[in-house]
């Protein structure tokens, strides 16, 4: 499995390209983002312990990269990407009858801190456990499981406030 | 609240992320086989970087050793181990035949210096030198110009 690249792209891809979305404006921004970061996973995967969690720290550290190249190239580019990345195309697909419910979810999804929120695409659509996310973003197992607690309580909060669909 | 909490988890999971676009598995593919293909030429290259290597420093011994044969063969005759090859022959105009001739007497060294001019003098033609191996590794000039 290891030695499959297509093997971790189709179990991973999307997962990836979702955490990618918290930092690109779009999707094919974001597939640029995880193709560079996989690419330099597949290079160095045998030099870590958990190559999963490796994964999503390569993914984070190549689209801090290029958000900084991106910024670098100018001001009103970035102000553009900021507006796409609030009213970008959609996260995530489903039935259309829950299309409504599913907009609501994003747009409180969006709203959410970007620390938490990487947390939370980490958890639930990453399937990583606490310390697997911790050590894809270098912070301490406790502060991994109350950001997703704190993102959840936001989340909840936010949702209460729309009218159910 | 601990209900409420799981339902949104499970709502939350029940969202699925977008697919990957096929663009995507192409550019890794792309990328990988480009590495793999730089990294086959690099290989290529050390390979012959190091079969150059090893040719040239061959090359280099066969050269030295050979040199040190021709050099250990022009200074036999200087060589005291053999010097028994031409010792207490006083045919040739050798240093070993005229430090014998010395050591007998400084008549039998002028004799020998004598018998020699007669026998290599330019009227019979011979060269003096002509059956000696030289000890240098150039070959002095015979017409005795620079």
């Amino acid at each position: 499995m290891l030695d499959d690249w297509t093997g971790w792209l189709n179990q991973h891809g999307a997962a990836l390209v979702l955490f990618a979305r918290q930092w690109a404006p779009n999707q094919a921004d974001a597939e640029d983002i995880v193709q560079e970061g996989f690419v330099r996973f597949w290079r160095s995967r045998h030099r870590t312990g958990d190559p999963v969690a490796y994964l999503y720290t390569c993914v984070k550290h190549y689209a801090l990269e290029w958000l900084r190249s991106r910024r670098r190239r100018s001001r009103r580019e970035e102000a553009a990407a900021r507006s796409e990345l609030l009213a970008g195309d959609t996260l995530f697909t489903g039935p259309l009858e829950q299309e409504e419910r599913r907009e609501v979810l994003e747009k409180a999804l969006r709203s959410l801190p970007e620390t938490q929120r990487e947390v939370l695409v980490l958890k639930i659509w990453g399937g990583l456990a606490f310390p697997q996310i911790a050590e894809a973003l270098h912070i301490p197992v406790n502060t991994a499981a109350s950001r997703y607690r704190y993102a959840l309580a936001k989340l909840r909060e936010q949702l209460a406030e729309e009218p159910i669909p | 609240m601990i209900e409420s909490f799981d339902a949104l988890e499970a709502e939350l999971e029940a969202l699925r992320p977008r697919d990957v676009s096929p663009r995507l598995h192409r550019g890794v593919a792309e990328r990988l086989a480009k590495r793999s293909s730089l990294r086959r030429r690099s290989l290529a290259w050390c390979a012959v970087v190091a079969g150059g290597i090893a040719a040239s420093v061959t090359l280099a011994v066969l050269i030295w050793s050979g040199d040190a044969q021709i050099i250990r063969d022009r200074t036999m005759v200087a060589d005291p181990e053999n010097a028994s090859i031409v010792a207490g022959d006083d045919r040739l105009p050798t240093l070993l035949a005229y430090e014998g001739a010395l050591a007998d007497s400084a008549g039998a060294f002028e004799a020998l210096l004598d018998k020699h001019a007669r026998t290599y003098s330019l009227s019979t033609g011979q060269d003096p030198w002509a059956n000696l191996m030289m000890p240098y590794a150039f070959v002095p000039n015979s017409t005795g110009g620079q």
